[in-house]
């Protein structure tokens, strides 16, 4: 499936906008200054993530995955390589030292940080195309990536949004990912190609 | 919930058991209900249902009221966790006691749920057991992780050290096995890194060229020696093989005990001591060797008598010791310079070792005094054949820097057990022999006799009394005039000392000269011999003719001296005499030492007014060359070549060479010691310029002197 150029650009500025709205709530929450930006977009099938992200299937990632129903079913994923999410966690919340994996009460924060990020991104995408998307509780996930392929990806078509943040002058790298059927997506671009023609784009 | 859908009894009460606070909301955000889990913690009095949220707990945190909004308003489900919103609600433990209550941590979840209309579940967990948990598991996680940077820095610290040290050390389990080393013992043992592990320390050690294992039977043995080392020895030397190498080199070992992992180990420090050892080899070769010659010095010799003594007591034979000295060295030093002279000191050691047998010792004492020790002679006369022999190496030159040198020795011998038991005494014998050989001859040997100690006694007798002559002034002088041959002219006088002893009476200058040369009283009767000199000039000098002149000897050790001219001048200016009458006599042997500076210092003499004669002339190793550098007025010839005028030729011969020598530089001559009408008729034939002899005076007493000098005008007149 081939996306125009004008199609990846308002899909972008759509989880721009989202992250956006993270940030402020964020920044509220914990009074450091995040930056996050949105550098690139891709869709591809399920089976080829492991070459879109680079990213070993026996390799361990921390996850959190947030199930979307109503006007989008899918799952949204936001994926940290293992040390990144601890990166995260600690630098939130101001922790120096510590184990060096994510205790329990942090993969609580940091599911609370990832789904503040992915619910503000939902709400901007509900927003802008006029559809109602409602969420289910956000959980963490941690071990391999080929598990967490297996467990959480139920559609055929995965929709990256390659993510970056920078607190403290730490640089942190997350994957949002969408995993949907292909019909979602297919609606999902449809939606796009309606608003931007109502844009008169 | 709604009144006429009530739910079962059991449901109600399992929700009312949970232990999770459970919060429901309306889309008016009214609580409508809330489970006993809530109302047991909350501090608000009365029933909280019915009642906006907002108001029951009017300062939940933002994030908390968004949550419950986005629920209500887009049915999205939230989590709020406790790090981030640590408490939102105001739920206490034992909230009855302001005091005593605690807040309870928590993690909120919202969760929309869609039946007839929207509502929100608000869940509230108590995880205040894990965060304290977790608190204390941070803390000692924390702790732990301070404790190990700690121990890394100090592991860090102390591998420095361990690794920086020059020594070896090595730390070995009870039967010698290494179990850990440093770089240094890397390097010493000559093996590859890691390589040491597990390798038995004996293999590297050897005791006496002998590999330790075999010395002491090998590997348990070492398990016996490293306890032992460890609690009697400081430090044990032993030689160490590296590996694959057949040399070995010298090291010292230190061993401890130390307890590691509850068993015992040693710690080994080895050090290379080779270079000490060089080091040490080397002061004791020369602490025993001399370092011109490398023939043994003083130290070993008398070490070595010693011993010879000893051998000769148990065996019952004879030591002999051989004192040499090289005749007028001091003058090939003098006038070739020390190098040609410490040259020749080689050869000399390398002659006289070839002619002694291995059993026997050459040795230098300094200087050019070499000893000889003989052992185990059967008699005594041998060690005149080996002297016999020593005189013969001689014979031929000295070939050094292109000069043919020709020197001779004075031997002096002492013999175990007649002239002494220990080292010292036969050395003092010999040395006493060899000064009688120099006194009388020369290039010979003589072994020593008591009455060389009876001279020698003397000699110290002498010098004794010498401090008391000085002091009591038992100087006088003598004046013997020199005249021309014909008598007519009187051209001055040698002033010579005298010596009358209070009981010995006349004590001949030969004897005592030397002696006050030696010990330095020559000045002080120089001094007297000069004070009485001008004393008679100052008295007398308008009856003498002018031009007259007094010849004082002057000895090496005034000219040599840096206050000599300034001493002669003072004396001088107290008799208001001028320099113009003294006529300073000095030998050939004192012109030729350093003769830049004798040049400078005749010129300046002579610049003063002096007039410069070499006295004895012939008779010492005069350079011709140098006659013309001096500014020299008169030459005297020795009375050994007038002795024999005028019957024997070769003298003859001799005096009308020297006489020619002097004319042809333009130099005086006087001739001394001239007994015989006929010696005067020779020189006045030859032209010798002035006669100084018994023929025509003694050397008389002052008041003599002016007695004959009145005769001689009136017999002029």
């Amino acid at each position: 499936m081939q996306l125009s150029e004008l199609q990846i650009d308002y899909i972008k500025e759509l989880f721009n906008v989202g992250l956006g709205e993270a940030i402020v709530e964020l920044n509220d929450m914990i009074n450091e200054e995040i930056l996050m930006s949105v550098p690139n977009f891709d869709l591809f099938e399920k089976n080829a993530i492991f070459e879109k992200l680079q990213i070993e299937s026996d390799r361990n990632v921390t996850a959190v995955v947030l199930p979307i129903q109503g006007g989008m079913e899918c799952n949204g994923i936001l994926l940290f390589p293992a040390q990144h999410s601890l990166n995260l966690v600690r630098k939130v919340l101001k922790e120096t030292s510590g184990a060096d994996t994510l205790t329990a009460l942090e993969v609580e924060s940091l599911t609370e940080i990832s789904s503040i990020i992915l619910d503000a991104i939902i709400t901007s995408i509900s927003d802008m195309m006029h559809v109602s998307i409602s969420t289910g509780m956000p959980s963490a996930y941690s071990g391999s990536f080929q598990t967490l392929v297996d467990k959480y990806y139920v559609g055929d078509t995965v929709m990256s949004v390659g993510m970056h943040f920078e607190i403290k002058d730490s640089q942190v790298r997350g994957d949002i990912l969408f995993v949907q059927d292909i019909l979602v997506i297919e609606d999902f671009l449809e939606k796009t190609n309606q608003m931007l023609s109502e844009l008169g784009l | 919930m709604t009144q006429g859908n009530k739910p079962p009894e059991y449901l109600t009460e399992a929700i009312n058991r949970t232990d999770l606070g459970m919060i429901v909301i309306n889309c008016r955000r009214e609580i409508v209900f809330a489970n006993d889990w809530v109302k047991e913690h909350c501090t608000v009095e009365g029933n909280i249902e019915q009642k906006p949220i907002t108001v029951v707990f009017p300062n939940l945190p933002p994030r908390l009221n968004k949550a419950m909004e986005k629920a209500l308003n887009l049915r999205r489900a939230a989590i709020l966790s406790n790090k981030l919103n640590p408490a939102p609600f105001p739920f206490y433990r034992d909230k009855q006691s302001v005091n005593e209550r605690t807040l309870i941590s928590q993690v909120v979840k919202i969760k929309p749920i869609n039946v007839d209309e929207q509502y929100c579940l608000i869940e509230i967990i108590d995880i205040s057991e894990s965060v304290n948990r977790e608190t204390a598991l941070h803390q000692l996680a924390t702790e732990a992780n301070l404790k190990a940077e700690q121990i890394e820095a100090q592991e860090k610290r102390i591998r420095g050290i361990f690794e920086s040290v020059k020594d070896a050390i090595i730390i070995v389990d009870a039967g010698g096995m290494i179990q850990m080393f440093n770089h240094t013992a890397n390097e010493l043992l000559n093996s590859a890194p890691d390589t040491l592990h597990n390798i038995n320390l004996h293999q590297f050690l050897k005791e006496k060229n002998q590999p330790l294992s075999e010395a002491n039977g090998g590997v348990n043995q070492m398990a016996a020696m490293l306890p032992l080392w460890a609690k009697y020895a400081d430090s044990i030397e032993l030689e160490i093989t590296p590996y694959g190498k057949v040399s070995s080199f010298s090291a010292e070992l230190s061993v401890n005990t130390v307890e590691l992992s509850e068993q015992r180990h040693f710690v080994v420090v080895l050090r290379d001591i080779t270079e000490r050892k060089q080091y040490e080899q080397q002061l004791e070769t020369m602490a025993k060797f001399d370092e011109l010659t490398s023939l043994p010095n003083r130290t070993l010799l008398m070490d070595r008598i010693q011993s010879a003594i000893g051998r000769a007591k148990r065996f019952d034979n004879n030591v002999a010791i051989i004192f040499l000295d090289l005749d007028r060295f001091k003058i090939i030093n003098d006038t070739l310079g020390h190098d040609t002279g410490d040259k020749l000191l080689q050869l000399v050691a390398t002659r006289l070792s070839e002619e002694i047998r291995e059993l026997d010792t050459v040795a230098r004492l300094g200087g050019d005094e070499f000893v000889i020790l003989l052992e185990s002679l059967e008699h005594k006369e041998h060690a005149a054949k080996v002297a016999e022999k020593v005189v013969t190496v001689f014979e031929p030159a000295f070939n050094i820097e292109g000069h043919q040198l020709f020197v001779t020795g004075s031997l002096g011998i002492a013999t175990y057990p007649e002239n002494g038991e220990t080292a010292y005494d036969l050395i003092k014998c010999a040395d006493t022999a060899m000064y009688a050989v120099k006194d009388s001859s020369r290039n010979n040997y003589m072994f020593f006799s008591e009455k060389m100690n009876e001279n020698a006694r003397k000699h110290l007798e002498l010098e004794a009394e010498l401090r008391l002559a000085v002091k009591n002034r038992q100087f006088s002088i003598v004046l013997q005039p020199q005249l021309s041959p014909d008598k007519k002219i009187l051209h001055g006088a040698e002033v010579l000392v005298r010596w009358f002893h209070p009981t010995k009476g006349f004590i001949s200058p030969v004897d005592f000269i030397p002696i006050a040369e030696d010990s330095g009283f020559i000045e002080q009767i120089f001094d007297s011999v000069l004070d009485q000199a001008c004393q008679f000039l100052a008295q007398y000098k308008h009856t003498l003719p002018q031009h007259f002149r007094m010849g004082v000897n002057i000895s090496p050790r005034q000219f040599s001296s840096d206050t000599f001219i300034k001493r002669f001048m003072a004396v001088l200016d107290r008799y208001q005499l001028e320099t113009c009458f003294f006529e300073l006599e000095l030998t050939e042997g004192m012109l030729m030492k350093r003769t830049d500076e004798t040049i400078a210092l005749l010129r300046s003499l002579v610049q003063k007014g002096f007039v410069i004669s070499i006295d004895d002339f012939g008779t010492g190793y005069s350079s011709l060359a140098y006659l013309t550098r001096f500014p020299l007025h008169t030459l005297k010839i020795d009375r050994s070549f007038i002795i024999d005028l005028p019957d024997d030729e070769e003298a003859a011969q001799v005096c009308k060479s020297i006489i020619g020598l002097a004319k042809n530089l333009g130099l005086m001559l006087i001739a001394e010691g001239v007994e015989t009408k006929q010696q005067n008729e020779f020189l006045a034939a030859e032209h010798c310029d002035v006669i100084q002899g018994y023929y025509f005076a003694k050397p008389m007493p002052v008041d003599n002197f002016v007695e004959w000098l009145n005769a001689l005008n009136a017999e002029s007149n």
